[in-house]
């Protein structure tokens, strides 16, 4: 009887201790959260992006400047040493002439990491008309249903000096999901806490640099709808950004 | 003595929080408004209504009468004309025949930031409407407020003692929300719920495609992309041609000119910023054939087809003509609720 007592001491002191470390064991350390703010900046070479002015000069030697510059960026994938990933599925507009459209914030798992992905354009899943917001930025993005529908992935306009010393407009309009344009970017990065500025700048020029040096005067002046000028840009855009971080 | 001081300040307390509520509940109370949802298909931008005026039914109906009461300008510059006069509804809320600069339609209006040809009045649709009614009218306020009518409306609408130019611009906003053509023979394509026939369709595809490539400036959904175009009409630019550049001052900005809705565009005439094209046709040809070069005329015009024109032949010519005449929307214009009360 003694030692049934004895027995049960032990079993009612043991049973909350085991089921607390039970518990404990379980439970996974909650994942703290790391907000990012994404500042985007345009620049020609570093020079800083003077809209509408005939201030730049191409790989080509066009000189040129840039009256328009719309485009989306979509779905941030935060890559680990280790090869794991995190991926934060949106669209985001962006217009140099439109600063608000230049900033937008982020979360992660706090942690390192040492590649960020991103691609300019929207991925094909969500390339249909009508189906991001309907701001009049969107709508005007919009790529007529005729031509295969959904949005502009980037509107990049301007003028230019031919070869005759006169000048010209240029108009490079992407689009259609096979000329997704795929940004791979090495850096890296440790986030942690809520204040963790990521800078992205594109450099306008490499949209005209490798690996297919765009002549405005060769190739033309006007990509919409000509699969091979469009493939050229796409190609050139993988490396239009670098980034920065504190 | 702790509990006795605690009971006027829980009373004062009581009694903030009872007058901060009878502040902000009043007027709902007072004239019992009911908001006037407004609708618009999927391929439209998202109205843009400022919060302090959102659209009621008893708002728009206030604004609508004062759109058609000639008594706004008396004593004013435009005696005898109410703003309905300049904008027929049988024309699509314009003024058709020969007028440089045309007058532009009052559609859509809600989706706008920038008004008139040159964008001499940016901002809210309430911003323009004060323009209209303290610049352009000149509404006599003295007179406004002597007409028991509308002070006792202006008074269980918005609450206003006294007519003042803000409310009056509020009015007509909230008047021109409601005024949307978004029920044309084209609209019915996009949503379904119809068929074009063959010219209309291949118009269509011309418009939407790098043929004509009219879309860039002339967005599905408003046929406007709300911005401002140089779209090659003159080389050199004076006076109202200067577009743009006379607001800005930036020589950027020259020969450029807010892109009109083609909503409804059959009904008015003539076309451009100085009404020098008569007829869609002779539209359709500059396009076609006359685009003049210049350091500000948009790069879109400039596609290297473009430059020796569009080669269009006189089908697809046609083609795009019976397109924009099928943005017509007769149901806007023959509709009760728009019309004079």
């Amino acid at each position: 009887m003694r030692r049934f007592a004895h027995q049960l001491f032990w079993i009612i002191l043991l049973f909350p201790l085991m089921s607390l470390l039970l518990s404990v064991s379980c439970h996974r350390v909650p994942e703290l959260k790391a907000g990012i703010q994404i500042n985007i900046s345009h620049e020609v070479d570093a020079r800083p992006l003077l809209m509408d002015s005939i201030a730049y000069q191409n790989e080509a030697g066009n000189p040129f400047s840039v009256t328009r510059l719309e485009y989306f960026l979509s779905d941030f994938t935060f890559i680990r040493p280790d090869g794991s990933s995190e991926r934060i599925e949106l669209t985001h507009y962006c217009n140099p002439r439109k600063t608000e459209s230049l900033h937008f914030d982020l979360e992660v798992t706090e942690g390192s990491y040492s590649a960020l992905e991103f691609v300019v354009g929207i991925p094909a899943e969500r390339n249909v008309s009508y189906t991001l917001p309907a701001t009049s930025e969107n709508i005007n993005m919009s790529w007529p249903e005729n031509m295969g529908g959904g949005y502009h992935f980037m509107k990049l306009e301007g003028h230019f000096i031919d070869n005759q010393q006169k000048e010209k407009g240029f108009a490079m309009h992407l689009g259609m999901n096979r000329w997704l344009v795929h940004i791979r970017l090495d850096h890296n990065m440790d986030f942690k806490g809520n204040e963790n500025p990521v800078g992205l700048s594109m450099n306008i020029n490499e949209w005209f640099r490798k690996p297919h040096t765009y002549d405005f005067n060769v190739q033309g002046n006007y990509t919409m709808g000509i699969d091979s000028l469009m493939g050229q840009l796409s190609e050139n855009g993988a490396d239009v950004f670098t980034l920065t971080t504190r | 003595m702790k509990r006795s001081a605690s009971i006027p300040a829980l009373s004062l307390l009581l009694l903030l929080a009872a007058s901060c509520h009878w502040h902000v509940a009043a007027p709902d109370e007072q004239i019992n408004l009911t908001r006037l949802e407004i609708k618009s298909p999927e391929y439209v931008p998202l109205l843009i209504e400022p919060s302090d005026n959102l659209t009621t039914v008893e708002g728009a109906a206030l604004g609508r009468k004062l759109y058609y009461d000639p008594d706004l300008s008396t004593g004013g510059p435009l005696e005898g004309k109410a703003c309905a006069s300049c904008h027929l509804q049988a024309f699509g809320f314009t003024l058709p025949g020969p007028k440089s600069p045309p007058v532009l339609p009052h559609v859509n209006l809600g989706w706008n930031q920038a008004f008139l040809w040159n964008g001499a009045k940016q901002g809210t649709l309430e911003d323009a409407m004060r323009f209209e009614v303290e610049d352009f009218f000149q509404v006599d306020l003295n007179r406004i407020n002597a007409n028991e009518s509308y002070r006792k409306a202006f008074k269980e609408v918005f609450g206003a003692d006294e007519i003042d130019y803000p409310v009056l611009a509020k009015a007509l906003a909230q008047f021109l929300r409601t005024v949307n053509s978004f029920n044309s023979e084209i609209d019915a394509f996009l949503q379904g719920k119809g068929f074009l026939n063959e010219s209309v369709l291949r118009g269509y595809e011309i418009f939407n495609s790098e043929r004509a490539d009219c879309f860039h400036c002339h967005s599905i959904g408003l046929f406007t992309d709300a911005q401002f175009h140089n779209n090659g009409l003159d080389s050199v630019f004076s006076g109202f041609g200067e577009g743009l550049y006379a607001v800005t001052g930036n020589k950027n900005d020259l020969g450029k000119f807010k892109t009109p809705t083609l909503r409804n565009v059959a009904l008015r005439g003539p076309y451009m910023h100085d009404g020098r094209f008569s007829t869609l046709e002779e539209v359709v040809e500059f396009y076609n054939s006359g685009v003049l070069p210049s350091s500000t005329l948009d790069p879109i015009m400039t596609k290297p087809g473009k430059e020796s024109g569009l080669h269009l032949s006189e089908q697809d010519k046609a083609d795009l003509v019976n397109f924009m005449k099928a943005l017509t929307d007769t149901s806007f214009i023959h509709d009760t609720t728009l019309s004079n009360p």
